[in-house]
């Protein structure tokens, strides 16, 4: 459990803080002024003392690490820290904060408001506290043999020139069991702990949050289960066979081929650009003439992956990296069958040349991968290209699906809960807008009462409806059985009307950043975007109306 | 939901006792993967008190409440010795008195030591020769007790709450099971009725048609299923309804006389050897069972060739103008399902046949 600071200090602090800070004049403004309601002020208040605390500890930091200090032999470590504390209050940086915090820490409602959350937070951790400690030493094997396992998996994938040797197979079994037991032993504490269960839940939102600022990419557990196969498959199993990750439009392809490089390579992968799919030479290079009528290449970007070089003057090779294809099937098929037939199985530190090249040949960087997508025809969208026949041979290829959307795995909903969760890891949303509504079952034999989430689509908070609402859109646009088969039948699947797990997070951001702020509800703004998507005109009319009748059954 | 009256579209207040401030832990248990725990409710049901009449016409006073294993109606039998006729376990008298009900519907007690030392659940093992001399055993508490485990594993839990506690058959439905049994019906799965069926549809596909099979060979792992339109949702016909029942099917190839045949065609075959096709969640259901036990698709693999072939008419699930058909088509890994009109036929396609036995509940 990290280390939890007392309540009394914390009020204490502040009340110092509030001290220091100059009196309120006559006539200052009220909360009521202010605010639009308490819990607004005190939602502030809690922005402001979050602040507060990492500028903080940013400072103490600072004054342990760089500053120096005068030595004094005779002081203890608890005198020392002490010392740090008073010189870091008194830094004039956080003043300002200070008064900040004051000024709205005088409101009476406010205050009290703000001193009970603190209160609950505080009672919540200590009653956590054991079994989250025994959670965290579980979970710290498990994190020390997955960093070593990855450890292992990027050294063999950065030398693949050599087979990788028995040892290290072998250590990389032993950890897949050792990662696998903790995992059981923490999914049987967190199914027995429904505390512990949403501490974790909450955690877990965190990371996600964390994950969709920093990359825009949350790795959801469908999204990690990918990520280990398409490492399996371009480290481990076959190596340098080109990869087809294939799925339906919106599925999320391109946004995990850039995480997967980005996670694999610490780089964003090399991709095509907005050229015309035409021909696959300029991908490889172009030949280009100096001023002195000298020749050489400049490399495109997949023939940059390929050497880890800019242009084949450059003397210094990279390492390269991950060359990512969109749309596969929509260039010739000729040329792409050459181009794998070429790339297939090669070896890092191997010899390679490209017509494109004009006769230049340069090794294979130790970290080339290829990465391709495609929506391939099916029965619902026959008219898609198919790849041809003696490209699809030589690829592997990984299916990418919609995250799941259901009561036992419910990733969308987490998704978009991750969305709406702030900075400060609030969510400034009134909580009976948000989950699914429980129902209770009672069992007569066991005398015995259980929960189970009401299936009615017109059920639950509007954000948990929403969340149900695009899975069906996108199992309707998959040609699978919906909400509303049942009813429409065969009239119940979309034609060309689908929303991208991508679109919809990127709605419940923008609804986070302002309309919450504006006091618009939930529903109303979702509505509304629903509304003017769906009735744009470049989707058929029946798919429009169709997108109506999914909008009221799940009454949004 | 709570809502202005004034402005829907405002978002409601706080409900009342709630804190409109949520703490870290409130806001992870916005996710349902946060178990709720189950309660024990305060006030336990009061047993109802039950009678039943000794060999002397005495009336014995019982409360139909489990005891151990045994919850009441459950048919038992002395261990070790299946010759006698099974028991019917009641329940337990004020006294603690276990109270059973013979073969001619009288009540009998013993001590409840006797019960857990000298009783267990009834088995029936039924045991038939096929006209080639084959014998064929089924054990139908083994059945029940593999289906469920089948189910518990897939995630049908609309299916297991369906089973019953045992399998029990009247005198026509064992007459049904024995003859079955002689054609070389070795095979059985206990299914529930057909309406849970249906409803459970789209799980039935993502577990038994997607799910991966743990020790099979990568070149036989599901990719996506491929459904034409219409099917998921086509009719079944030939089923008791509302009722489980017994699916007994052969664990043998196709019979080559069903192949080259169309609907039309087999419909009096079938009726004049009294077989049943398989419904679609039948043979999703056998498919993933089948390939479970077997760790490759031989039991409905497409072949080019027509003999090795076990593409498969579902004779008793039925679109508008057509019958379904299925089979794993090897190329593309996966299970596809169609439709074809009745008068079509292939001789790569035959109709696996089964028979479909009532059970009582």
């Amino acid at each position: 459990m990290k280390e939890s600071p007392k309540f009394e200090d914390i009020v204490g602090k502040i009340e110092r803080a509030s001290d220091e800070a100059p009196e309120r004049k006559e006539g200052a403004v009220s909360f009521s002024e202010k605010w639009a309601s308490p819990e607004e002020g005190t939602e502030e208040l809690y922005a402001l003392w979050r602040d507060y605390q990492r500028k903080r500890s940013d400072l103490a930091k600072d004054y342990r690490e760089k500053r120096a200090e005068p030595k004094n032999e005779k002081e203890s470590p608890a005198d020392r820290a002490r010392r740090i504390r008073a010189t870091v209050a008194a830094d004039t940086k956080l003043a300002p904060l200070r008064t900040a915090i004051s000024s709205r820490f005088k409101d009476d409602q406010v205050r009290s408001m703000f001193e009970n959350t603190l209160e609950r937070e505080l009672a919540e951790e200590e009653k956590l506290a054991p079994s989250y400690d025994n959670y965290l030493r579980e979970k710290q094997l498990k994190d020390g043999s997955e960093e070593r396992r990855l450890e292992l998996y990027s050294d063999i994938f950065s030398h693949r020139e050599k087979e990788a040797d028995e040892l290290t197979l072998l250590e990389l079994a032993d950890l897949a069991t050792r990662v696998r037991v903790s995992e059981r032993s923490m999914q049987r504490m967190e199914r027995e702990d429904p505390e512990l269960s949403a501490r974790l839940s909450f955690e877990r939102l965190r990371t996600y949050r964390e994950q969709l600022k920093k990359d825009g990419f949350i790795w959801t557990p469908s999204r990690e289960k990918l990520f280990d196969k398409i490492l399996e498959h371009l480290v481990i199993v076959n190596q340098n066979r080109p990869l087809l990750l294939y799925g339906e439009t919106g599925t999320g392809k391109t946004r995990l081929a850039r995480a997967v490089s980005q996670r694999l390579t610490d780089r964003a992968p090399f991709e095509v650009g907005e050229e015309a799919k035409t021909d696959i030479r300029p991908l490889l290079g172009l030949r280009s003439i100096d001023k002195d009528k000298e020749t050489f290449v400049t490399y495109g970007p997949l023939g940059q992956a390929v050497t880890g070089k800019k242009t084949s003057r450059d003397a210094q090779a990279g390492p390269g990296g991950i060359f990512y294809m969109d749309e596969m099937n929509g260039y010739p098929p000729e040329g792409l069958r050459s181009l794998i037939k070429q790339l297939s199985g090669r070896r890092a530190g191997e010899e390679i040349s490209f017509a494109a090249w004009a006769g230049n040949s340069e090794k294979l960087a130790p970290e080339f991968g290829f990465i391709g997508s495609a929506n391939l025809p099916s029965e619902k969208h026959p008219d898609r290209a198919e790849l041809p026949v003696e490209v699809a041979r030589e690829l592997g290829s990984l299916e990418v699906d919609y995250p799941p959307q259901s009561a036992e795995n419910p990733e969308l909903y987490e998704m978009m809960l991750a969305a709406l969760m702030d900075q400060n890891e609030r969510i400034r949303v009134p909580k009976s807008e948000l989950p699914p509504e429980w129902k209770e079952v009672v069992d007569a034999r066991t005398n015995t009462k259980h929960y189970e989430i009401d299936a009615d689509p017109k059920a639950g908070g509007t954000l948990w409806r929403f969340a149900e609402f695009v899975a069906a859109v996108q199992k309707s646009y998959k040609g699978e059985e919906n909400a509303l088969t049942d009813t429409l039948r065969d009239a119940s699947y979309l034609r060309h009307a689908v929303l991208d797990p991508g679109l919809v997070i990127s709605w419940l951001q923008e609804y986070r950043k302002s309309a919450m702020r504006t006091h618009e509800s939930l529903k109303g703004f979702l509505a509304t975007k629903i509304g003017e998507w769906g009735s744009q005109k470049i989707y058929p009319e029946e798919d429009r109306n169709l997108l109506k009748k999914f909008q009221e059954a799940f009454q949004l | 939901m709570k809502r202005s009256p004034e402005n829907p579209e405002r978002p409601p207040e706080a409900i009342e006792g709630e804190s409109p401030i949520l703490t870290p832990s409130e806001i992870g248990a916005l996710s349902p993967r946060v178990p709720h725990r189950a309660e024990m409710l305060r006030e336990a049901p009061k047993p109802v008190e039950a009678r039943i009449l000794d060999e002397n016409g005495d009336s014995i006073a019982y409360f139909p409440e489990a005891i151990g294993e045994f919850s009441p109606e459950t048919s038992i039998m002395k261990k070790r010795d299946h010759t006698k006729a099974p028991l019917i376990f009641k329940g337990r008298t004020k006294d603690g008195k276990v109270v059973l009900e013979t073969e001619d519907g009288e009540g009998v007690t013993i001590a409840p030591r006797e019960l857990e030392a000298g009783y267990e659940r009834s088995r029936r093992v039924y045991s038939e020769r096929t006209r080639e001399g084959k014998e064929v055993k089924l054990d139908t508490e083994a059945v029940l007790r593999e289906s469920a485990g089948f189910y518990a594993a897939h995630d049908l839990k609309d299916f297991l709450k369906e089973l019953p506690k045992e399998v029990k058959l009247t005198a026509a439905s064992e007459g049904q099971l024995r003859e079955a049994m002689r054609e070389g019906f070795d095979k059985a799965m206990l299914l529930p009725k057909t309406e849970v069926q249906s409803a459970n549809i789209e799980t039935i596909v993502s577990e038994t048609a997607t799910k991966e099979i743990p020790n099979l060979q990568p070149n036989e792992q599901y990719t996506t299923p491929s459904f034409e339109s219409g099917t998921k949702t086509s009719q079944t016909r030939n089923r008791p309804k509302r009722k489980v029942y017994l699916l007994l099917y052969q664990s043998s190839p196709i019979p080559d006389e069903t192949k080259g045949k169309s609907p039309d065609q087999l419909d009096p075959l079938f009726a004049q050897k009294k077989w049943n096709g398989l419904t679609l969640s039948e043979y999703m259901l056998l498919q993933r069972k089948e390939a479970e036990a077997a760790k490759d698709h031989r039991f409905d693999a497409y072949s080019d060739d027509a003999k090795k072939s076990q593409w498969t008419w579902l004779l008793d699930s039925r679109v508008p103008g057509g019958v379904v058909h299925a089979r794993w088509n090897p190329g593309y890994r996966r299970v596809r399902v169609g439709w074809l009109e009745p008068g079509f036929s292939n001789a790569r396609l035959g109709a696996r046949p089964a028979v479909v036995v009532e059970v009582e509940v």
